[in-house]
């Protein structure tokens, strides 16, 4: 064979190994695979509200049931003890009583009894209470558990989340960057920054017994004037002006802005595309939906609330059932969201905004932050 | 049980986005395409000796051929080289187009269901230019300078589009720069080397086997390697920018 | 013969610019969703809300000679945190057909489970639409969630998928799909990363738009109400889902995407599965194409925008053929001495070969996926996608012809099964027993723990 031959063949050589390079590392992963598993299936995965607490409590108790090197078991507390962790960290052990100011922690702090942490004190690891838990003002944590009450002083600031079997208070100016849940209830001063909270009951100050404004339902309707009365075509009277479709039998969608007279009661569900108005007393027995939604004093709902824009929640209102919202939530003074019996969500990609008064049964849940002022 | 920092589910995370990372890769984008107007004629210039180098190593012959403008400022020289003349090897066509068949034949059946249609291409696109050289001209309308102006064409536009392509897909990112700067880098050696191993392997088929593969090389080593290649180094930098970013909390909300 | 030249030769232009046209709008589109998925936060996700909004639940399980599987979904469903009570959750096991040992498993779960009820259906018309129509009579749920038999739902996938109900506007809702049978072969694998791009990627970035996230038909659920009012399942249709997705949006309902309600899906692993599998959906979707489009755009609820992404998800599966055409057409132009215009027409045809065809991800989308679900080596298959890519356009293109030859000739088209591979080859085991099945949920489960630790090793640089 000519030479130039050789060489045109050594040529092709040349560019089969260029070609191959560019499926070299998907044929060795192919060939050698490194990733051939699923994604992480998490099949019997359910959902716990305060699950940070209890997953953090069941492995503190797993720690302190463990035998250390040295011979001690967990009953044998002196004040305070060290104990190594089997992950290598340093859980400190105490009796319970008064940490002093100033303090700057950098172990995990298990608590037998109940706790107070002085003014200004740096913890930057977690806390388990077995009492309950008083931290003063200014205090920094990281998470805490306590499984008997816990106050969070004012300007105090947790990094991650706090979770109590009993209530817990957060006091002004107090920050928690996570969940703050409680078995019990939530109490919220102003000016209280919290990114999420779950419990049967959270209420901002000033706020009257657990159960106020809970009380009765659909029988409890506000006085209405006659908004529900059909017209002639079968749409209700409040229909009667704007472009609406029948949906299906119970849901109407109305195209535009729908503003609804003081006293209006709605039976059906209701979908406006524009922004949905409401006077006060009205009454809404299905589940509404606007693009924007600004409920007027003492409306009444028994269904969902849902709106792509912000929500507004006039004072002493009642909504029973869940409120979500692409931007926005502001709850005014009174409001009651949610029933002891039946626990509901205020959820914003946005921003939670509390007045005095506000009590919600079950979860509010910010993408930014949940708000009190 | 503790975790330095605690990212959001996979379903509801998202990678923060920084302006001035995009902002990077744009300006990024810009110098390297002024750059490459600038001076991209001498890069060309070095493109244009590999290529008549690897010629030469193959034993083909070349001369200089027209100056081809791209841009203002932009420009390269081609090279002329020459087809095997069918009418000196008649039978040429027919065996390259029933050897492809017979290859074909045979591979196929024993190729995986989605390989099959590849095996084909090569009959096919042989067959369709025998064809055309049959019944409607005896030579294809480029000879291998004209080949040469459209590959010049279409590299110096994927080469500008490239850093682009980067910027967007990779540059964004709040990886290393090691990763990111280290695989534009390897990309845009590797396409600049690979394009003159295509062409002059391209111009070294024509010379010595003939005019009926110029099609078959355009169509199936052109943009379609070049992308296979983008696509190659695009996994391998998502792949380390993938375990590099799972390891950084201000990455994800 | 000059004349006829030139008049091809201006064709071909044509067509190669419309082509370029038309990829170039699908290209954009599919680097839009995945930027904004990757760095958008997205639109409220309805996740807050599972387990406080709690409708009455009719779980509807289609099945046509499902032994090899039956017994796993059931049991998974059996297992769900869903309130078992009589007025929240019922599951109607529609025994479709079946020849094998299906109908008897679902007996005896009925007998197990007050709340599992089973049709029998051996007369009618067959398929999956037909299935649904009957168990949807047969339901009182007022969401219907429709799984198809080798899914594998989560403990707690009901909740996250009835959330969005909550919303009255809300008239379809559809999960996130992951295949668990990854690593059988390399389709496995490469299936894997284009469920990863659809899902993550596509439908999310859709959802969080305020467009038109496709309603699956399993691993999703439906408003009665909504479905009652826009006329019920459709026996005529292929693909049901679809068929849905643009009757519920035309008719003013909107569809939510939950990516949090993950499902486990198996995925075909031979090619000649996937053949089938993409065949019937390209059959379905270009069906649907025809049904729907001209309703779409003259439809009063959606606005331009939802229009747009409706026309570009009925001609997904335009674009096979279409690229193919393009090829043609470029090489006529490159035979015909036009050689600009070849240089960019070939560029996005190129470009699309690792990209989507169909529903299926663009290798940028793929890519993005991969990033958020921290998936790593397994992206480096993409450049293999081409073969996924060759083969899935000759496959629809193939498909389409028959699809218009069938429609010339007035005849209808039939459904092929998708094959099971759970248990061996999905048949029924040797001594014909369907209960001594003990390979699946079981296994699946296992597979996911062993997953999950050698995850771990890895990081930890424990393996070796």
């Amino acid at each position: 064979m000519g030479e130039p031959l050789v060489g045109y063949l050594l040529l092709l050589l040349l560019f089969l190994l260029f070609f191959s390079v560019s499926l070299f590392f998907a044929f060795r992963e192919w060939r050698r695979p490194r990733d051939a598993s699923p994604l992480p299936m998490d099949v019997d995965y359910i959902r716990i509200e305060n699950y940070f607490g209890q997953s953090f409590r069941a492995k503190v108790r797993e720690w302190l049931a463990e035998p250390q090197p040295n011979g001690v078991s967990a009953g044998e507390l002196t004040n305070p003890k060290h104990r190594i962790t089997p992950t290598g960290e340093n859980l400190l052990l105490v009796r319970g009583g008064r940490i002093e100011a100033g303090g700057d922690t950098d172990e995990i702090v298990y608590s037998e009894g109940d706790l107070t942490i002085a003014r200004g004190s740096v913890f930057r690891r977690e806390i388990y209470c077995a009492g309950s838990l008083d931290t003063e003002a200014g205090a920094q944590l990281q998470s805490a558990a306590s499984d008997g009450e816990l106050a969070l002083g004012e300007n105090s600031d947790v990094a991650r989340w706090i979770d109590a079997n009993g209530k817990i208070v957060i006091r002004s100016g107090a920050v928690v960057r996570n969940r703050a849940s409680s078995l019990t209830s939530i109490e919220l001063e102003r000016a209280v920054l919290v990114q999420s909270l779950y419990s049967p009951l959270i209420s901002t100050a000033p706020c009257g017994t657990s159960q106020d404004g809970f009380g009765g339902g659909g029988d409890s309707w506000p006085r209405a004037h006659d908004g529900a009365a059909a017209a002639d075509n079968g749409r209700p009277h409040y229909l009667e002006g704007p472009r609406c479709t029948r949906l299906a039998p119970g849901t109407w969608l109305v195209q535009g802005a729908l503003e609804l007279p003081a006293g209006t009661r709605v039976e059906e569900n209701l979908i406006v595309t524009g922004t949905l108005t409401s006077g006060p007393d009205c009454g809404f027995l299905g589940h509404m939906k606007g693009a924007r939604i600004n409920l007027g004093p003492r409306n009444h709902l028994l269904g969902n609330l849902s709106a792509q824009d912000s929500v507004l929640i006039g004072e002493a209102s009642r909504l029973e059932r869940n409120i979500t919202a692409g931007r926005d939530v502001r709850l005014a003074s009174g409001t009651r969201v949610g029933r002891p019996d039946s626990p509901a969500v205020v959820s914003a990609a946005g921003e939670i905004v509390l007045e005095p008064g506000v009590a919600i049964c079950g979860k509010a849940s910010a993408g930014r932050w949940v708000r009190t002022i | 049980m503790r975790r330095r920092h605690i990212t959001p589910h996979r379903a509801l995370r998202h990678v923060v986005f920084r302006r001035e990372a995009l902002l990077y890769g744009a300006v990024l984008a810009i110098l390297f395409d002024a750059a490459l107007i600038w001076q991209g004629s001498r890069a060309l210039h070095v493109h244009a000796r590999v290529v008549e180098a690897l010629l030469g190593f193959s034993g083909v012959s070349w001369e200089d051929g027209t100056e081809l403008v791209l841009l203002p400022g932009l420009s390269v020289g081609l090279l002329s080289t020459s087809y095997a003349d069918y009418q000196n090897y008649p039978l040429y066509p027919w065996l390259f187009v029933a050897g492809s068949l017979a290859f074909a034949i045979v591979a196929s059946p024993r190729s995986p269901l989605p390989m099959r249609p590849l095996v084909w291409a090569a009959p096919f696109s042989l067959g369709v230019t025998l064809f055309y050289l049959k019944a409607v001209s005896p030579g294809v309308p480029y000879n291998p300078e004209d080949f040469s102006r459209i590959w010049y064409h279409g590299e110096t536009y994927l080469w500008l589009l490239l850093p682009w392509i980067a910027a967007v897909a990779l540059l964004a990112l709040d990886a290393p720069l090691r990763i990111k700067a280290g695989w534009l880098g390897l990309l845009f050696l590797y396409s600049f080397l690979w394009s003159a191993v295509r062409l002059a392997t391209a111009l070294a088929t024509f010379h010595y086997l003939g005019s009926l593969w110029m099609p078959f090389f355009y169509f199936t080593f052109g943009f379609l390697a070049d992308f296979l290649y983008i696509v190659a180094f695009y996994s391998m930098a998502i792949d380390q920018s993938s375990r590099a970013l799972a390891q950084q909390r201000q990455t994800w909300q | 013969m000059a004349v006829a030249w030139a008049v091809i030769l201006e064709a071909a232009r044509v067509v190669a610019v419309l082509v370029l046209v038309i990829l170039a709008a699908y290209t954009y589109r599919s680097l839009f969703f995945a930027l904004y998925r990757l760095f958008s936060p997205g639109r409220m996700d309805y996740t807050d809300l599972a387990g406080f909004h709690l409708p009455f639940v009719s779980v509807l399980v289609p099945m046509h000679n499902e032994e090899a599987v039956a017994e796993d979904i059931l049991e998974a469903l059996a297992q769900s945190d869903y309130p078992k009570d009589p007025e929240r959750m019922e599951v109607i096991a529609v025994d479709d057909h079946s020849t094998d040992a299906t109908g008897k498993i679902l007996d005896d779960y009925a007998r197990r489970y007050s709340w599992v009820k089973v049709l029998h259906r051996q007369g009618g018309k067959r398929g999956k639409a037909a299935a649904l129509q009957a168990g949807t009579e047969a339901a009182r749920g007022e969401v219907l969630v429709v799984f198809d038999a080798d899914y594998v739902p989560g403990r707690s996938l009901l909740k996250f998928l009835v959330a969005p109900f909550a919303d009255p506007e809300i008239g379809a809702v559809m999960g996130r799909v992951v295949p668990h049978n990854v690593g059988t072969s390399l389709l496995s694998r490469l299936l894997d990363l284009e469920r990863a791009g659809g899902y993550q990627v596509v439908q999310q970035a859709r959802h969080s738009l305020g467009l038109i996230p496709q309603y699956g038909g399993t691993a999703g659920g439906v408003r009665r109400a909504a479905l009652d009012a826009v006329g019920g399942w459709d026996p005529r249709s292929l693909t049901e889902d679809t068929d849905l997705t643009l009757r519920l949006v035309i008719g003013g309902w909107k569809i939510a995407y939950v990516n949090r309600a993950e499902c486990y899906e198996e995925v075909p692993e031979t090619w000649e599965g996937r053949r089938l599998q993409i065949e019937r959906w390209a059959l379905g979707h270009t069906d649907c194409l025809h049904r729907h489009l001209k309703p779409l755009l003259r439809s009063a609820y959606l606005t331009p925008r939802e229009k747009l992404d409706g026309v570009f998800l009925l001609g997904a599966y335009l674009t096979a053929p279409l690229i193919a055409l393009g090829w043609a057409a470029t090489a006529i132009l490159f035979f015909g001495g036009q050689s600009y215009l070849p240089v960019w027409v070939p560029f996005f045809l190129a470009s699309t070969c690792f990209n989507a065809i169909g529903n299926f991800a663009s290798f940028f989308e793929i890519g993005s996926s991969a990033l958020l679900d921290g998936a790593g080596r397994r992206v480096r298959l993409l450049p293999l996608n081409v073969a996924n890519f060759v083969f899935s356009t000759v496959t629809v293109t193939g498909a389409l012809a028959k699809y218009y030859a069938s429609r010339a000739r007035g005849r209808t088209l039939a459904w092929n099964k998708t094959d099971r591979h759970r248990n061996g080859n999905g048949s029924a085991n040797g001594n014909g027993d369907a209960y001594s099945n003990g390979r699946g949920l079981n296994h699946i489960k296992a597979r996911a723990a062993a997953a999950g630790m050698q995850r771990s090793m890895r990081a930890r640089g424990m393996d070796s």
